[in-house]
């Protein structure tokens, strides 16, 4: 095929022996881009929470209301440092999957992000068993539940793609078809434990400032 | 167009992969845009004339002073789902339904970027409407306006379910609108035809591209004010109770923060449906196609900054006050950018006919033009204290909305029905249908203006006489039965040229964008060949993007066309330049999406009942989801191209 087969479309192939790629991955793959949109509609929906968290904050004298005691920092920041270290397996688990030695990195890898994760979860379970307060409590009582609440449904939520991962990458699935399914769940899984730490920003720092 | 009749075994095989499936399973598990599409549309119209028929309703009741028709409680539920109609149940899925439907074969695309997403929107957005209905038919609907004011709707005021209704209803049916926005930036944004870069993208497109970005921004504060009111009024959570700390004010401030770009996100399609009319009935090119796009963005993101405007009378400190009045002022100016760029389109075009979609975008200009100038009253502080709460506001926002909105939709239905359809509106009827309607319109809504500056409220079940308010309501209501009216002509001509119209054949109008190459209705895989865009308005410039024909096409491009596996190829272009970097297997038929939807309603109604059900949708969600992704081969079985090859 001679190259004044498309004149002004540059960049498109016109060598015949060309065959399109079927496994894309990366900006190349429409479910990355399906899930980077996912998650800024969730950072805007985070954003404006913790925004309505300041508003509600400046609408008062006193944060927390009198008689609440301000929140621990101690295992709620061991608790968050564990959740940002959790997509960090995934990661190696992409990184070395390039490698056809080594397919069996996600089966290895999944499990440790689900155990970091669930550190994170147990700490937090821990923590609001020994509230003395609760949402129905006052406005304070109904943001600290409520978003805390908020990031523990998407830990679970990737703890549940994690472990459906696991299950297809076992099967040896994940290698050809779905390298680009395991790029998505990091990008959530990065987005949810970024998150986290926006509303921990919010909920630990704010009422000791 | 040679192409698709000379090879009828490609047409064949390309026809049987991307078939719907037929009977019951084509209604429960069709995935394709072209069905979901249309089912947004036709699903949207029936909602469309409901809200009609409340309005009807509304201005029978105030036709003259102290009349009975509707009780006060009657009155509140008709104008809280006539508003929440037209906004939620209506305007945005129906223009996401002709979004669906056109933006593929607009981009040489065989579908969407997410086929299953797109039809679990749609039952998403089904099932909200019929709750929302349902409820209304057994007295439950929302009371309380279509936005909603805390305290007003707080628990304490508004026991009962018809709060209730609102809040879930409303924010399932957000979930609707955003994967259809994520759906759509992602097909725009990847499965462009090779050579389609974004400066040779059709007006339409980018319009529903910007339009789908306030989506994703704009729609969050919806789901977040509501799920906040749900917790409040549902699990004694106190975010709006002022008493426990909380501020009945954010209520506003999140809402607002969604509701003015509302307003856009059902206007810019509007501006890309006219800017799409007009060039086709002049014959000539949209004059500044980059100025026209640069101002949808520029409107796009001024809109995010102006919320306060709709909050005026709260009491905030007049220097905010100012920023809020100078920001609202300012979408003004590309506004009118695209108004003096149709103008001029008109102007140094060779107009030869105005048909149907070219009278309603002839009278969008007219109306929008209008509530542009009582936008401008109403942006200034101390006119807006004024009429704030008045008919003057229930004037001003119809001039936008309906002028703004319905008009070019109505212009979009003349103009792509052919498309759909394979045959023609009728343009008698057309013509009636556009002069009763902007007549009515005019009558029952110009003299609104001037019952606001007398001081008639918004949202009062009826008047005393001797206000001074009598005659001007009357003639309103003779509008709006004339209104009446033409829908009823709208309507007739829908059914009638659906069942008997004159054929219209492939390209009807003349258009220069790539839907007018396939023929009408399209086939199942929409082009036969991929097409290739060597520029902005390929049909005109380039007589034929198909070319060269399957034989003589490289490989890659070959392969793409013919679907050699019998799977969905879709080739996968980059997002800038549109350049080919791959191909994707679109899925086949499916019942998840379905599913998944049902499994949320359990979550989303069930709340109303009992909290308790939440956690059982949602495990039922976590089943969809999991079948929904499941590794399969989405191949088509069962078909024997030996067996089919010998037809003529
Ligand atoms: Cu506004």
């Amino acid at each position: 095929m001679s190259r004044e087969l498309l004149p002004g479309t540059p960049g498109v192939p016109s060598d015949s022996s060309d065959s399109l790629p079927l496994h894309l991955e990366g900006t190349r793959a429409p479910i990355v881009w399906g899930v980077v949109f996912l998650v800024l509609i969730e950072a805007t929906l985070l954003c404006l929470w913790a925004v309505s968290y300041l508003y509600l904050r400046m609408g008062v004298e006193s944060w927390p209301p009198p008689g609440v005691a301000r929140p621990g920092l101690l295992w709620p920041t061991i608790g968050q440092l564990l959740l940002l270290l959790s997509p960090m397996p995934i990661w190696i688990a992409l990184r070395s999957a390039r490698d056809p030695a080594s397919d069996d990195a996600p089966p290895r890898m999944i499990p440790i992000a689900m155990l970091l994760a669930s550190g994170y979860l147990a700490l937090k379970a821990w923590e609001y068993w020994e509230k003395d307060y609760l949402w129905t409590s006052h406005a304070y009582g109904s943001l600290d539940w409520s978003m805390s609440a908020y990031a523990v449904f998407h830990v679970i939520v990737v703890l549940l793609a994690g472990a459906v991962m696991w299950a297809f990458s076992t099967r040896g699935e994940l290698q050809e078809r779905s390298r680009a399914g395991l790029q998505a769940l990091l990008i959530y899984w990065v987005f949810v434990a970024l998150g986290s730490l926006l509303f921990f920003g919010t909920q630990y720092l704010v009422p000791i400032l | 167009m040679t192409t698709r009749t000379a090879d009828p075994t490609l047409h064949r095989r390309l026809s049987a992969v991307w078939a719907p499936p037929k009977g019951i399973w084509r209604f429960l598990t069709a995935v394709n845009h072209r069905v979901v599409g249309l089912r947004f549309m036709v699903t949207a119209l029936v909602f469309l004339l409901l809200a009609g028929a409340e309005a009807v309703a509304i201005r029978l009741q105030l036709a003259q002073p102290m009349l009975g028709i509707l009780s006060p409680e009657a009155y509140n539920q008709a104008f809280t789902m006539h508003g929440s109609t037209m906004m939620f149940l209506f305007a945005v899925p129906f223009l996401e339904g002709l979004a669906i439907y056109l933006v593929p074969l607009m981009v040489g695309a065989r579908e969407m970027a997410f086929p299953r997403l797109n039809a679990f929107g749609y039952w998403v957005y089904l099932i909200a409407g019929v709750s929302l209905y349902g409820a209304y038919l057994f007295g439950y609907a929302p009371d309380s306006g279509w936005y909603n004011y805390v305290p007003l709707t707080g628990i304490g005021f508004r026991p009962g379910v018809n709060i209730d209704f609102w809040v879930t209803m409303i924010t399932f049916l957000e979930v609707s609108a955003l994967v259809a926005a994520v759906e759509i930036i992602v097909t725009v944004l990847k499965h462009r035809a090779p050579g389609m870069s974004l400066d040779r993208m059709p007006v339409f497109v980018w319009a529903i591209l910007i339009t789908s970005f306030m989506i994703v921004f704009a729609m969050p504060a919806l789901m977040l004010t509501s799920l906040m009111l749900a917790l409040d009024r549902m699990a004694g959570f106190h975010f709006f109770n002022a008493a426990a700390g909380g501020d009945p004010l954010l209520w506003q401030h999140l809402f607002w923060f969604f509701g003015h770009p509302d307003v856009y996100i059902m206007l810019l399609p509007a501006v890309g449906v006219v800017s799409t009319v007009i060039p086709v009935f002049c014959r000539r090119p949209l004059a500044g196609y980059t100025l026209v796009v640069v101002s949808a963005l520029a409107i796009g993101i001024l809109s995010f900054g102006v919320w306060v405007h709709h909050m005026y009378t709260v009491g905030f400190a007049f220097v905010g006050l100012s920023f809020f009045a100078a920001a609202s002022m300012l979408i003004t100016i590309p506004s009118a950018i695209q108004i003096f760029a149709w103008i001029a389109t008109i102007w140094n075009g060779r107009l030869h006919e105005i048909a149907t979609p070219m009278l309603f975008s002839l009278g969008f200009i007219v109306l929008f033009v209008l509530g542009g100038i009582t936008g401008i009253m109403i942006a200034a502080v101390p006119f807006n204290w004024q009429i704030h709460d008045t008919y003057f506001i229930v004037a001003h926002f119809h001039y936008v909305l309906v002028g703004g909105s319905v008009f070019p939709i109505f212009a979009a239905i003349y103009f792509w029905f052919p498309k759909v359809v394979g045959r023609r509106l009728d343009e008698r009827l057309g013509s009636w249908h556009f002069w009763l309607f902007f007549i009515g319109f005019n009558v029952a809504f110009f003299p609104m203006h001037i019952i606001g500056f007398e001081g008639m409220p918004r949202r009062v079940y009826t008047y005393l006489p001797g206000l001074g308010w009598d005659g001007l309501n009357f003639l309103s209501t003779v509008g709006a039965l004339v209104m009446a009216g033409g829908m009823v002509v709208f309507v007739w001509n829908l059914v009638a040229s659906w069942r008997g119209g004159a054929p219209a054949g492939p390209d009807p109008w003349g258009g220069n964008t790539l839907e007018w190459s396939t023929s009408s209705p399209p086939e199942n895989y929409n082009f036969l060949l991929v097409p290739i865009v060597r520029g902005r308005n390929p049909l005109w410039d380039d007589p034929s993007p198909w070319e060269p024909s399957l034989e003589t096409r490289p490989r890659w491009l070959a392969e793409l066309s013919e679907a050699p596996d019998l799977r969905r190829d879709q080739v996968v272009t980059s997002a800038v330049t549109a350049e080919p970097e791959g191909r994707a297997i679109m899925p086949r038929p499916s019942l998840w999406p379905l599913w998944l939807a049902l499994a949320l309603t359990v979550s989303f109604l069930g709340a109303i009942a009992t909290l308790y059900l939440v956690p059982v949708g949602l495990a039922l969600a976590f089943v969809a989801l999991v079948g929904w992704h499941w590794p399969r081969e989405e191949k088509l079985v069962g078909y024997n191209e030996e067996e089919v090859n010998d037809e003529p």
